[in-house]
């Protein structure tokens, strides 16, 4: 076994190419895993520690949005004034387990992991952010929605490393909010979450972006939700996209939840959420 | 610089505290144990040879290598050291091993290879009855360890007259009782015996189980418990603990042995799950008539305190109300699950909370304010109740007066929607006569050291609430002198007899006991310094006062020892309660004194998600006088948050007798957002047989808790839970259906 540490993310590319180890970066849920022997590591494991590394933990505003390095912790990223515009995605990463975790816990490690039940990643759906990556062979940029292939599946090949997520400057300042559905006040795994996006009045609807959580194997975003509403949203069609929402998501019986609480809750938190970024629409 | 006492929470606070994770001995070994995949198989074979190649392995253990004698904790002796023929539940010990390292010791129970045959297996209690069920133990052939009958009055006669009848089927699902401090046990089989440092809080009770489970006489099994991180009734008398001392004799090393948090979960002995069919009955102004209950106790697969709860759970609660006429009925049932135990509120909590919903349908049926339907009914001081307890002291009508004008009880009727008030009422013992038929009662001793500091032992044992505090504050309320009280407890082998910190006994039987050696020990004290200064004796400002002369406790305890050849002054009391140990129909008065309790509980109900949030909580106790009143308000405040997760959150779930949520992560308990601001009151009136006028606190305060939140869910739903917990899903259901 060894544990890596590289000072550069060139150097970390190499010893990805060299020892084909796995990427930690926090280390959360991953050694959560290894001590509820949920998943068997073996004592030959290499592990490639990205968490320290300057490059990764920048948050930039660019011309394009708000660049969010991959090692930047959900605490960095709730206590960033440069991340302000972006309330949803701040309410998600203060919810994330407890302050220790929060501490550690990356939102590059949030994509990786791909948990159906994240909380990061709700709201960078619903931003419809891109994920930076880098491999040996360079350079290339995901749209989020084709990251998740399935539960704790990405199509990261094994020597790629994700650099940052982008997230594009559409989504700042826009009302939005995220909005968690869990057994107790806090420290707590989600049932189900919403983050919501919408920018105008029942009446006249500029921007309408949701993406829901832990109901589907990954964020799930009903797209060109905006054309679809044709300028309006009346309470029928708050209903209608509720439905829908609730309709395709395909969420799982566990210990948490049956699927069934789950598909009913995905249609509460939807409408919930809505409701609350119209009434913030309202008092712009 | 004050010398600050060993019993200080700071020690605990800065870690300085060693528990049994914390202590080693030289040449120890770790233990592990191999547990049964199936709830119920007979072993075909086990084959260890691979296990004892295995670098660093020192010993594997199967029952093959062990004694074979009959033991158990209670009357009922089921219990083995490990599995011979068959295994009972999931997480059931087949084989254990020693070796120089945790890692060695996981890759010998990985080699050991077991055959199996896989037999049918029994999980619910009412399904072990039927004929035909998979038997458990032979001896046992109906799967039914204990069958209880109550009957008092002529229960069938007042149901036919009763005006107004509620009840419904209650159901208390197997809950965790989440100590801090993992199950673990460090053990030393020597020539002259075998000490085991062990978490018990009944350890001498545990020391007469081992010995018997091999063959030694009582005085070869010594019990040291470490500071205890909290049990909750989970750590009376352990298999672990045993196993330690078997893999300790065959190794002939020490072997510590620590369950992580998954295993202690998968085998752990939960609150014994209670079906509950019960009944009350009441004339038309709303006085009880009867009450009517059947409860079917699942034991799991062997016994471990689960009688004594099906006991408790049948009849504790009718010392609360008059019911008249009472009948229970207390089936205990081998089922293929890990065996249930106790905790907090030990079947009266379980009881009570079908109790205390059925009054709220009963008050709801006859249009009465709750809070006045149980005034109505109360048990009132100086009353000997229906199944024998003298009540010299009873304020539970104070108590409901008093947490109505805390709660503003009268604004239930102009609640906003979604919220609601529940009110509930409790009673408990202080100690109970049966734990132990041949005696009861308490021990200590006082001692003043050369330092003029004084020793004080007792056979009771400190779990972590703070007992020994207590019974410094109680010695000294006595003995007021300066220099520190040091209460010195857990050791079989060095401090005297003790029943155990059970059934909330600790601050009136031991600090009885307490209070008995601090009298003796002051009257000694002034009788030596009055013979020995020639006047007469006084104790002021912390020194002991003869005539003009003012002497230390260091300098009476220099002359006392030059006058007795070097031995300390120090004195032995015990204390036995005036108490009767309940008779075949369960009559008696087994306690020294009964505390009550009227608490209230503000509950608010999410429509959309069924989520119940606790929105105020307020508590009202006749403890007797409070002897501190930071710990007692620490119990109510712990037991509330404890019964708020019992109520909206915590199951271990199992299914087909594996638990499916083995992690503090997947068993979701309150945290601090979950608990609103809690507001305790005492109303302090002495009771003539507490020490200092004491009554317990330990387990009252969980006792009323699940009957307040789930009628104040009532209130602000229309929807009774007749099934712990109400979690959100479940509220979301009854809504839904």
């Amino acid at each position: 076994m060894g544990w890596y540490r590289p000072q550069s993310v060139e150097e970390a590319i190499k010893i990805l190419e060299e020892k084909s180890p796995k990427i930690v970066c926090g280390g959360t849920d991953l050694f959560v895993q290894l001590t509820t022997r949920q998943t068997e590591f073996s004592q030959s494991d290499h592990w490639l520690d990205i968490q320290n590394l300057s490059e990764l933990k920048k948050i930039e505003r660019t011309d394009e949005g708000i660049e969010v390095g991959a090692a930047v912790t959900a605490a960095e990223i709730w206590q960033s004034p440069v991340l302000q515009p972006l309330p949803a995605l701040q309410k998600a990463a203060r919810v994330v387990g407890g302050w220790q975790i929060q501490n550690r816990a990356s939102i590059g490690g949030n994509i990786a992991n791909a948990s159906p039940a994240g909380d990061m990643i709700v709201p960078l759906a619903a931003y419809q952010a891109r994920i930076k990556i880098a491999s040996p062979n360079g350079v290339r940029i995901l749209p989020f929605d084709e990251i998740i292939t399935g539960p704790k599946k990405t199509q990261l090949a094994q020597n790629e490393m994700i650099l940052s997520v982008l997230i594009p400057k559409e989504s700042l300042g826009v009302p939005q909010t995220f909005l968690r559905h869990d057994q107790r006040g806090g420290t707590d795994i989600s049932l189900v979450s919403v983050a919501a996006l919408v920018k105008g009045t029942t009446s006249k609807i500029e921007l309408a972006q949701i993406a829901i959580g832990a109901a589907h194997y990954k964020p799930m975003v009903l797209k060109d939700l905006t054309d679809r509403l044709d300028g309006t949203l009346t309470t029928d069609q708050l209903d209608r996209i509720a439905e829908w929402y609730a309709e395709n998501c395909q969420p799982i019986s566990d210990i948490r939840a049956s699927a069934e609480y789950r598909r009913a809750m995905v249609k509460v938190f939807v409408k919930k959420a809505i409701t609350e970024v119209l009434s913030l629409n309202e008092s712009l | 610089m004050t010398k600050r006492s060993p019993h200080d929470p700071i020690s605990k606070i800065n870690g300085e505290t060693k528990y049994i994770h914390d202590m080693n001995l030289p040449g120890q070994l770790a233990g592990a144990i191999l547990r049964s995949p199936h709830p119920h198989a007979r072993i075909v074979r086990i084959d260890t040879t691979a296990a004892k190649q295995i670098q660093g392995v020192k010993a594997v253990i199967t029952a093959r290598d062990l004694p074979n004698y009959t033991f158990g904790p209670t009357k009922i002796k089921d219990w083995n050291i490990l599995a011979e023929n068959r295994v009972l539940f999931i997480g059931d010990e087949v084989a254990a091993v020693a070796a120089e390292s945790k890692e060695a010791a996981e890759a010998a129970l990985k080699a050991i290879q077991v055959d199996y045959e896989v037999l049918p297996a029994v999980f619910e209690s009412e399904e072990a009855l039927k004929p035909g069920a998979p038997v458990l133990h032979p001896e046992t052939e109906t799967n039914q360890p204990m069958l209880l009958n109550v009957e008092r009055g002529d229960v069938n006669q007042a149901a036919k007259q009763a005006h107004i009848v509620r009840g419904g089927r209650f159901v208390i699902n197997p809950i965790y009782q989440g100590h801090l401090e993992p199950i673990a046990a460090l053990a030393n089989w020597a020539d002259d015996g075998i000490t085991i440092w062990a978490g018990s809080h009944i350890p001498y009770r545990a020391r007469e189980t081992y010995a018997a489970a091999f063959g030694l006489p009582e005085d070869q099994v010594r019990i040291i418990i470490p500071p205890i991180g909290g049990s909750f009734g989970a750590k009376y008398v352990l298999k672990v603990h045993l196993i330690a001392a078997a893999l300790s004799k065959a190794a002939n090393r020490p072997i510590k042995i620590v369950l992580d948090r998954k295993e202690d979960m998968m085998t752990a002995h939960p609150r014994v799950p209670l079906i509950m069919d019960v009944q009350i009955g009441a004339d038309k102004d709303g006085n009880f008539v009867f009450k009517d209950a059947v409860v079917y106790a699942n034991a799991g697969a062997r016994v471990y305190w689960s009688p004594n709860i099906v006991a408790t759970a049948c009849t504790r609660p009718d010392s609360v109300y008059h019911f008249q006429n009472i009948k229970a009925v207390g089936h205990l049932c081998y089922t293929n699950i890990s065996p249930t135990t106790c905790m907090r509120g030990f079947g009266n909590a379980e009881m009570l909370f079908a109790v205390e919903s059925i009054i709220d349908e009963l008050a709801e049926g006859l249009s009465m304010d709750p809070a006045e339907l149980r005034m109505k009914n109360i048990v009132r001081e100086g009353e000997t109740t229906i199944h024998g307890y003298k009540l010299a002291t009873c304020k539970l009508d104070q108590c409901i007066e008093r947490v109505k004008e805390l709660s503003g009880w009268n604004r239930r009727e102009s609640l906003p929607a979604n919220k609601g008030l529940g009110i509930a009422l409790a009673n408990h013992v202080s100690g109970f006569r049966a734990i132990d038929p041949r005696f009861d009662g308490s021990t200590a001793t006082a001692r003043l050291k050369a330092s003029g500091e004084i020793e004080v032992e007792t056979g009771e044992i400190d779990l972590g609430q703070g007992m020994t505090q207590t019974y410094t504050e109680i010695f000294k309320k006595v003995l007021d002198l300066d220099g520190l009280v040091i209460v010195k407890s857990g050791d079989t082998g060095r401090y005297p007899f003790g029943i155990g910190t059970l059934a909330s006994r600790s601050t009136v039987m031991g600090g009885n006991a307490v209070k008995l050696a601090a009298e003796q020990l002051k009257n000694k004290l002034l009788e030596f310094a009055s013979t020995h200064y020639h006047g007469e004796a006084s104790i002021s400002n912390g020194r002991v006062q003869v005539g003009n002369q003012i002497f230390s406790a260091e300098e009476l305890a220099i002359q006392y020892r030059s006058a007795n050849a070097g031995d300390e002054l120090a004195v032995r009391a015990t204390y036995v309660p005036n108490t009767e140990l309940p008779d075949q129909t369960s009559y008696g008065d087994p306690s020294p004194n009964y505390p009550f309790a009227a608490h209230v509980a503000e509950v608010e109900v999410d429509p959309d998600t069924g989520k119940t949030t606790v929105t105020g909580y307020w508590a009202v106790h006749d403890s007797g006088i409070i002897i501190n009143r930071v710990r007692a308000k620490s119990q109510v405040v712990g037991a509330v948050a404890q019964g708020i997760g019992w109520v909206t959150m915590e199951e271990l779930k199992v299914k087909e007798g594996k638990v499916m949520n083995p992690s503090i992560l997947d068993y979701r308990m309150p945290g601090p957002l979950d608990i609103p601001p809690i507001e305790v009151d005492f109303i302090e009136e002495p009771d003539p047989n507490g020490p200092l006028g004491a009554k317990s606190v330990g387990e009252i305060a969980l006792d009323p808790v699940p009957g307040a939140i789930s009628n104040a869910i009532k209130h602000a739903t229309g929807i009774r839970g007749y099934e712990l917990p109400i979690t959100a899903e479940k509220m979301w259901n009854l809504t839904n259906q």
